[in-house]
């Protein structure tokens, strides 16, 4: 059974070692996971943020141009204007000034777009960046292509705050003129073309940010997937541990029935054991008293048959001697040499045995014999004492001889006993219990003696105690045993010959009596106990209601 | 006046003395002694015929002072009365003193005196057949003695009854050379060999099914009288064993386990005593009182002698 737990032990710990695996490998996991997910929500925003920066980048360079466009225009009519107002004399100033800050708008506009920088927007300054994408920039190369070489004379003429250079006029109007579609085509398809650009930037920005929110998406879903397996696998491991939890509470459960029902087992077993010691000694003592009773008894019986034959002898004989007296009498003596020879044939048998005499010595035999059943059946009474109090004072010494008496029929062939008693020693005792001690230890004395030998018993006063000495010439008892002859279960007896209780009992009872056992042994030379119990009891406190059992462990005759 | 017979009462209780000789004065002459070695003097000095021993005495047992009364004189009834007996002195008794009777205390008077008459009668008979074969004995002793080489060696016939075949093989391994050995696990079996030869040595278990062994056994006595029969059986009882010996007269009584040295000596020893009771019938105790007593022996129970019987016609019709 031990074996069975301590391996359902491992099994137990190895599960919580894998399931803490699985749970750090599981957070590790999870936090890749959360990672990701977080890295690629994160990335989109950014790639929001940058596609939001880049469209505004766009709008202003889509503007930028859109105002470099009005400018190219807005100088172009005012350069014509100017050339007309010149040649008709009509002021120029407000058209050559207007022209002026036109194309210098220009200039300005389209180095904006080549190198950024800021522009005012109503109240707002705007920063601008440079035109980068290949297409917008070659878009704007032409437009430059075609900016660059009227540039110096359209900068030129709007540097000067009148018009003295007339060929720098006509030069500037005919650049103007010429190249007017050019520039406004090429001002255009550099806005066509920044808007195209920046279409396409839009649409590949917002494929990247759908693929990252796909990415992200499918992060999640692995996540929440990986999640519910290993939440699954955790709930799998947990009712697995909880079923394990309930079979080992199942097992226990039966385990402690188990033991329940052992130790109802080892109770009975005691209780049976404590029953066949009682049986036991009874049967010893039964057996013993049957011994003791059955010589007596025979010889009574014996006897009884010799008397009835004498009678009938000795009656048959005084019947002759009526009749004998009666011939004598009455006269009629035919037949009396015949009953004379009857008579003295009678007289010799009567006197040849002895049969008056011996009729009366076997009678008074008799009566002996019917003494001694009696002296037994009163010591019966005396051992046992059911009709006495328990607690008494009684003479020890006349207990030891009850004890001896019913222990007869095992010492007389194996020991002579030696007494040696205090005279008169009265003590305080249960004087059941006590010849129930007495009996123990005689018959163990008689029974460790081999052969034949000597059992001493010897009894005195020590201040306040009495004590008795049990000694036997017997067969000793080894050191290693000796200090556990007392305890319950242990004999050296073969098993079924001794419940080895006997002593325990002992023990017990001289327990009772506040007294105290002990033993000495020498191996082959003999052992002696020793008993020692006050005189008198010391008072307790009687209470009314008894509720103490006890008694009923040992007391075997009670 | 007629001599009166010289009988031996042993007891360490003087007063028991006393009451059984003032029970047999008138028609014997009784010895007492109150010891065993007081009585072995008796038994020295006078012809003593029955000896009654109490069992539990001090120094020396009735047992053994039955045992040592067997060697010094053979002849002499031994038997053994005792109140409050341990087993294993009673199986002592029976198997080293081969006590005629076990009697339990307190025995009747009546009882007691059947004894002792019965055990008288057999004293005289087995001494009378035993005069008359003096006698003779020369004649027989030299014919013996020309016999005995020339003859091969027959080995005694032993059954037992009531073992497992392998029990029987395992305890009879080293006995072949000496006995010639057959089993019978039923009572049927064992009446079957029985029908067919004579058997030395019958050793057999107590239990036999349905039957009492006791009674079976009894059967097989009236049988086969120089039949030794052993009990070897494991349920050792004072009551078995008393009645083994009061009505069976068995030789040895034996519980199991058993080993082949004893059992070899066992077989050995009853092998002889069967021999003596074919040579001199009338030292087969339970026979001899069966003559002079015929009530003395308990007649087995009618239904096995008749199995018996039955098992007799069927082996004569085939």
């Amino acid at each position: 059974m031990k074996k069975s737990v301590s391996q359902g032990g491992t099994h137990h710990h190895q599960n919580i070692s894998s399931q803490t695996t699985i749970s750090t490998s599981g957070y590790v996991e999870l936090i890749a996971y959360a990672v990701l997910f977080l890295t690629l929500v994160t990335s989109i925003f950014v790639v929001n943020i940058f596609l939001s920066r880049q469209s505004n980048e766009d709008a202003a360079q889509v503007y930028c141009a859109t105002r470099q466009q009005r400018a190219w225009q807005k100088a172009q009519k005012n350069l014509s204007q100017t050339h007309i107002a010149f040649y008709t004399q009509l002021p120029i100033d407000s058209t050559v000034r207007e022209y002026a800050a036109a194309i210098r708008g220009f200039d300005r506009l389209n180095d904006i777009l080549k190198v950024g920088g800021r522009l005012m927007l109503d109240e707002d300054s705007v920063q601008i960046a440079p035109v980068v994408e290949a297409q917008a920039l070659s878009a704007l190369q032409r437009l430059e292509n075609l900016w660059a070489p009227a540039r110096k004379d359209l900068l030129t003429l709007a540097a000067s705050a009148t018009v003295t250079d007339t060929a720098l006029l006509e030069r500037s109007l005919e650049h103007t003129v010429r190249r007017d579609d050019a520039i406004l085509d090429a001002s255009e398809n550099l806005i066509v073309t920044l808007q195209r650009t920046s279409n396409e930037r839009i649409g590949q920005l917002q494929t990247i940010q759908v693929v990252a929110l796909v990415l992200s998406l499918m992060v999640f879903a692995a996540m929440a997937i990986r999640l519910a397996v290993s939440l699954r696998r955790r709930d799998s491991v947990i009712r697995r541990n909880t079923e394990e939890i309930l079979q080992q509470r199942n097992q226990l459960a039966t385990e402690k029935e188990r033991v329940e029902h052992l130790l109802d087992d080892l109770k009975n077993t005691q209780s049976q054991l404590i029953q066949s010691e009682k049986m036991a000694s009874l049967g010893q003592m039964v057996a013993g008293i049957a011994h003791e009773v059955n010589t007596p008894l025979g010889f009574v019986m014996n006897n009884i048959s010799i008397v009835e034959r004498n009678h009938g002898i000795l009656a048959a004989a005084l019947a002759d001697y009526r009749s004998l007296d009666n011939m004598l009498r009455t006269g009629a003596l035919e037949s009396l040499e015949s009953m004379l020879e009857s008579i003295a044939e009678q007289m010799e048998r009567i006197e040849e045995f002895e049969l008056v005499a011996r009729t009366q010595s076997t009678l008074a035999e008799s009566t002996i014999g019917l003494e001694r059943i009696q002296e037994l059946i009163t010591n019966l009474k005396n051992f046992s004492r059911l009709d006495e109090a328990d607690v008494k004072s009684v003479n020890i010494n006349d207990n030891i001889d009850s004890a001896l008496m019913i222990a007869a029929n095992i010492v007389k062939y194996k020991a002579d006993v030696m007494k040696d008693y205090a005279p008169n020693l009265v003590a305080e005792c249960y004087p059941a219990q006590l010849n129930q001690v007495f009996l123990n230890l005689i018959t163990n004395a008689a029974q460790a003696i081999k052969e034949r030998g000597v059992i001493a018993i010897k009894t005195f006063t020590d201040q306040s105690d009495a004590v008795i000495k049990i000694s036997d010439t017997g067969s000793g008892i080894a050191p290693e045993n000796l200090k556990k002859i007392f305890e319950p279960f242990f004999t050296t007896k073969p098993v079924g010959q001794g419940t080895g209780l006997g002593l325990s009992i002992v023990y017990k009872i001289i327990e009772r009596h506040n007294g105290n056992i002990d033993v000495e042994s020498v191996v082959g030379s003999g052992t002696t106990f020793t008993i020692r119990i006050p005189l008198r009891q010391p008072r307790k406190d009687k209470s009314l209601i008894s509720g103490n059992g006890s008694t009923a462990i040992y007391n075997i005759h009670g | 006046m007629k001599r009166l017979s010289d009988i031996l009462l042993v007891d360490d209780e003087p007063l028991m003395l006393n009451s059984l000789k003032g029970l047999l004065e008138f028609d014997y002459k009784v010895h007492t002694a109150t010891s065993g070695f007081a009585a072995l003097e008796v038994l020295r000095q006078h012809p003593i015929k029955v000896v009654i021993s109490d069992e539990r005495m001090p120094e020396m047992p009735g047992h053994e002072l039955l045992r040592q009364v067997k060697s010094i004189s053979p002849n002499t009834i031994r038997v053994l009365l005792t109140g409050y007996a341990d087993l294993d002195s009673v199986m002592k008794s029976v198997n080293s003193g081969e006590v005629f009777r076990y009697l339990n205390k307190p025995c009747r008077p009546d009882t007691l005196r059947n004894i002792v008459s019965l055990g008288v009668q057999i004293y005289d008979r087995m001494s009378s057949l035993q005069k008359a074969a003096a006698v003779a004995a020369p004649q027989v002793a030299v014919n013996k003695n020309i016999a005995t080489p020339d003859t091969p060696k027959t080995l005694p016939d032993v059954l037992f009854i009531g073992y497992q075949a392998e029990e029987v093989l395992q305890l009879t391994a080293k006995l072949r050379d000496n006995f010639l050995i057959s089993a019978a696990h039923t009572i049927d079996d064992a009446m079957n060999i029985l029908m067919k030869k004579p058997i030395s040595v019958i050793v057999s278990e107590l239990q036999l099914g349905e039957y009492d062994g006791l009674d079976f056994l009894q059967v097989v006595r009236e049988e086969q009288p120089q039949a030794v029969i052993i009990v070897l059986t494991d349920t050792a009882d004072v009551k078995m064993i008393a009645r083994a010996v009061n009505e069976l007269q068995v030789f040895k009584y034996l519980t199991k386990p058993t080993s082949e040295a004893q059992i070899e000596q066992v077989l050995t020893d009853a092998t002889m005593k069967s021999e003596l009771y074919q040579q001199k019938p009338e030292m087969n105790l339970q026979q001899t009182a069966k003559i002079v007593d015929a009530k003395s022996v308990p007649t087995p129970s009618p239904s096995l002698r008749e199995q018996l019987q039955q098992a007799q016609k069927q082996l004569n019709k085939s």
